[in-house]
């Protein structure tokens, strides 16, 4: 055989330290995401119990930031903003699944993507500008009651949105729309376009079609984006911050809040509360629809 | 090129377990230089896995590869004496013909001139001189199979080590390509190892081949060897069309030993083996041979004869099938070659007799 | 199909609901920028082009300094995660533990942000104060601050934020790669390395490449989890942040919110227009080459 000789055999010992590197190497994003992101959340819980010090806390054992939690006004504004939550869930759920149903009946295949790939366009812009945006937006001199004004659809301008729950519920909607209709793109995927053939065969009528058979399928899916938005609802502190009222306070809130005033405890029990929360929706999805189905798609 | 007798592979207790599933158990084998060796069985069957052993894509779990007398258990594939063909979907879409063909030369360092000059030849013997600059997705199955087969070629590694290379090609292109496959292996005159679940595909090509199933090498030989006198009662089902009637062996006589299977007692030649009174054993005949003798006809001494009772005849051109049953209920076949008249036709449920010559039935002890 | 096209006017109805719902979202950001443009500001009767607000941003030079110091997080950011995510995505198709590297990877998108921030921040105090007792302890101190509040920190933070994302696009492009492909330059003497750089990375170019420009984006519109984690510094979002919420929505947060959006909206359009110019050509090379196979 010509030229240099690159099938001479590889020493054992080198190969064993080649297939060491290797492992290493596979495992390493596991290890950081073990080490940085699971291991910080399971030890919420640990600090939620150390007793707080003047500007930090220090090792023990006392429920007192769990009592201050459940005891106070925050346990009522995290129940609101459970409310708030669930409402912007519902929303986003009516607004956006018929988008991910009709895309998938009825776009072609080879566009499907570049549709789905429209609703990425927002989180383009950052957070905290669309957060804020919509203050000009909603405001009393805003561009709705402007337009509202001028159209003469109203003769006072609508001052009860901004600063009030409907305000973060807006928010949120306008934020998290676009994961309804992701997740239910994915979820969509486990709905065999042949189905709605049989369907129409069978002279199913529409909701009956949407009831029976989209949904069961869909199930999964849906609920994870449902989740995804419930949670965010809860957790991103920016919402309620720039368009809640007084009372608007979130999980997301509570623990910056704790942060800023230096009662770490307090964080990290808003933090395990929320964790134990995701966690616990999480597994009432999966007992109901066995979640992993979502997955099948990527595999 | 190779020296006559030099052992191109030699596989000694080989195992593979993925997990607590073995998917290969204990298999020692060897296969001359030179050879074209078939690996043949049944899907799920371990075949695949020891071909990718061989070829170094995955680690056994037990065992040792010897390729011209170097262990390489432990080696990657690039290490190894071997190239290998793959089903499907192996090219590299991204890359022209004559790119795929030139990549191991590429990777060697050679010289531009002799990599071009060494795939043109490699092209013109594969009959793709034509093609060289298209993109593999605009190749015909066949055509794709082509280019696999010159850029491991092309390499002039020592064995070929070929995946089902034929399975996603239709029936009469599986055909041709089988034939050209023999030939350019007596061309290039390398060990060809090919892997494949197509009996006919593996009598075409096969100078020997073994027999795969359950995670064992149930059997090896020539493809005659395998078909005329398998050794295990399994490669007689596998191979062929046979008649196989279970039984307990009675007596061991000059004639041969006595199989009793209940509702008769074949005599069998032992063919060497050393069966004892008592065991559990297995007697087949080719349904070929099998012959069903008319109302009237005797059988002579030379043939063994059952009773049975006709079921349906299932005529598939070239021959007509005969099926009954026999006294414990078990299915016997005869093929005979179609007659096209009435000469060959019997009732149903009529008492009928099958026949067939006594020197041609094989002793199976497991 | 063919249905729905008879009743052309729903089909219409539901594309224009569809992009209706995309021109809402983007409604507040639309607006934002049209205020930027105008001379007498947000609420103005009269309506003056001006780019006198921008002018002033970029004499800002807090602001530039952040704008550079987003940048180097977000390149950094990028440079580190990406690969990050490429080999989680080759470990993810190689390995048997499937549901829960996929559990692992993509668990961060259910954890808002001000939660991990919060709980990232704790336990980096907290390494921190481990590092300097170790430290005291044996009397060394020089890595006493590898856990301070900082780039590193920071960097940790936006990792986990965008790790689901690259997983994700990567993993649906290698989804498309036959892993024979590999094997089989394996077998024509590659070793793993070449095969994966030569062989597998040219067809997930695409999916990597999107994942570049999402994780740059990313990173750069992201504030909560920086600007818990980030220590000292500032970046761009948490000088915007500050800005409007001490001076309330000034002129030239109108304009500064507008320019970040320029920014991003300009990255991740090029990119888009890119790869639809390149798909729609390989389409076409594909379809021009398949042209002579349909006679053979």
């Amino acid at each position: 055989m010509g030229g240099s000789d690159i099938t001479a055999p590889i020493p054992a010992a080198r190969l064993r330290l080649q297939r060491r590197l290797s492992r290493a190497l596979f495992l390493l994003p596991i290890i950081f995401m073990l080490v940085f992101f699971a291991l910080p959340l399971a030890l919420t819980v640990v600090w939620s119990v150390f007793e707080r010090t003047m500007f930090w806390m220090k090792p023990g054992f006392t429920l007192f930031a769990y009592e201050n939690f459940f005891f106070s006004a925050r346990l009522e504004n995290f129940l609101s903003s459970m409310m708030h939550s669930s409402v912007s869930v519902v929303v986003s759920f009516v607004l956006g699944f018929p988008i991910a149903v009709f895309v998938r009946r009825r776009i072609p295949q080879v566009a499907q993507h570049r549709v789905i790939l429209l609703f990425i366009l927002p989180f383009m812009v950052s957070e905290i500008i669309r957060i804020f945006a919509l203050r000009p937006v909603l405001q009393r001199t805003g561009l709705v009651n402007t337009v509202l004004l001028e159209l003469g659809v109203i003769s006072e301008p609508i001052t009860a949105i901004l600063y009030t729950p409907m305000g973060v519920i807006i928010g949120e909607v306008m934020s998290f729309l676009p994961f309804i209709v992701f997740a239910g793109f994915l979820a969509m995927e486990a709905v065999p376009k042949y189905i709605f053939e049989i369907c129409d065969d069978l002279g199913a009528p529409r909701h009956r079609v949407f009831l029976d058979v989209i949904l069961p399928l869909a199930a999964p899916g849906i609920f994870a984006g449902g989740v995804f938005i419930f949670v965010n609802g809860l957790g991103v502190a920016l919402l309620p911050n720039i368009l809640g009222g007084p009372g608007a306070v979130n999980a997301g809130l509570i623990a910056t809040q704790a942060i800023s005033a230096l009662d770490f405890p307090l964080a990290m029990a808003v933090s395990a509360i929320m964790m134990a929360t995701l966690l616990g929706l999480l597994y009432l999805g999966h007992r109901l629809f066995d979640l992993t189905r979502i997955l099948s798609p990527i595999n | 090129m190779n020296q006559p007798n030099e052992i191109a592979v030699q596989v000694s207790g080989l195992s593979k377990n993925y997990g607590a599933v073995q998917a290969l158990r204990g298999v020692d084998l060897s296969i001359g230089a030179g050879e074209y060796f078939v690996l043949l069985g049944p899907s799920g069957g371990g075949k695949t896995t020891l071909l990718r052993l061989l070829g170094g894509f995955i680690r056994p779990s037990a065992g040792q590869i010897l390729l011209h007398g170097r262990d390489v258990s432990e080696q990657p594939p690039n290490r190894r004496p071997t190239s290998m063909v793959f089903q499907s979907f192996a090219l590299f879409p991204h890359m022209t013909v004559a790119q795929n063909v030139g990549y191991g030369l590429r990777l060697r360092r050679l010289p531009k001139a002799e990599i071009a000059s060494r795939v043109d030849a490699m092209l013109e013997l594969v009959g793709l001189s034509a093609l060289a600059g298209r993109m593999p997705h605009a190749l015909s199955g066949g055509q794709q199979q082509r280019v696999q087969l010159g850029r491991s070629l092309v390499l002039e590694a020592d064995i070929l080590l070929l995946d089902e290379p034929l399975a996603a090609l239709d029936a009469k292109l599986r055909k041709d390509m089988c034939l050209e496959l023999k030939h350019l292996q007596e061309q290039v005159g390398i060990t060809f190892v090919h892997v494949t679940h197509n009996q006919e595909e593996a009598m075409t090509v096969a100078d020997n081949m073994a027999i795969i199933a359950n995670g064992e090498l149930v059997e090896t030989g020539t493809a005659q060897d395998l078909y005329e006198n398998p050794r295990r009662r399994f490669t007689a089902d596998f191979i062929g069309e046979n008649n196989i009637f279970d039984g307990r062996v009675s007596g061991l006589t000059s004639g041969g030993v006595d199989v009793d299977l209940g509702f008769a007692i074949l005599t069998v030649d032992a063919h060497g083996q050393t069966p004892r009174v008592g065991d559990n054993v297995s007697v087949s005949v080719r349904s070929e041979l099998v012959r069903v003798l008319g109302r009237g006809e005797a059988p002579d001494a030379l043939l063994q004869s059952v009773p049975a009772t006709y079921g349906e005849a299932v005529y598939l051109g070239l021959a007509t099938s005969h099926v009954a049953s026999l006294a414990n209920g078990d299915a016997i076949v005869a093929r005979h070659i179609s007659r096209g008249d009435a000469s060959d036709v019997f009732e149903a449920e009529a008492q009928v007799t099958y026949a067939w010559p006594r020197a041609r039935m094989r002793l199976h002890l497991s | 199909m063919g249905d729905d096209y008879t009743r052309l006017w729903t089909y219409r109805l539901k594309w224009l609901y569809t992009l209706l719902v995309v021109f809402t979202l983007m409604l507040p950001v639309f607006y934002v920028i049209y205020i930027s443009f105008n001379q007498n500001g947000f609420g103005a009767r009269d309506y003056v082009f001006t780019l006198e607000w921008y002018g002033d941003i970029f004499s800002d030079l807090l602001l530039m300094n952040a704008l550079g110091n987003t940048m180097l997080l977000a390149a950094i950011t990028m440079l580190a995660a990406v690969p990050l995510g490429l080999i989680a995505a080759s470990f993810y198709k190689a390995t048997e533990a499937k549901l829960l590297t996929v559990t692992l990877l993509l668990s961060p998108l259910f954890v808002p942000a001000d939660i991990l921030g919060s709980a990232l921040l704790v336990f980096f105090k907290n390494l921190n104060i481990a590092c300097a007792t170790v430290g005291e302890w044996l009397g060394i101190s020089w890595f006493d601050t590898w856990f301070e509040l900082g780039y590193f920190s920071a960097l940790v933070g936006l990792i986990i934020y965008t790790i689901p994302y690259i997983f994700v696009v990567i993993l649906i492009t290698m989804g498309r790669y036959k892993e024979q492909q590999s094997e089989a330059a394996r077998s024509c003497g590659a070793t793993a390395w070449q095969a994966f750089y030569q062989v597998e990375f040219p067809q997930i170019r695409a999916g990597v490449f999107s994942a570049c420009a999402f994780t740059l984006i990313l990173t750069f519109n992201e504030y909560t989890r920086t600007s818990l984690l980030k220590g000292g510094y500032d970046t761009i979002t948490s000088v915007l942040i500050s800005q409007m919420l001490n001076e309330g929505m000034s002129e030239q947060s109108y304009a500064m919110s507008s320019l970040i959006s320029f920014i991003a909206i300009a990255v991740i359009g090029s990119i888009i227009l890119y790869t639809l110019v390149h798909t729609d050509r390989l389409d076409r090379e594909a379809r021009a080459k398949a042209q002579p196979l349909m006679s053979t």
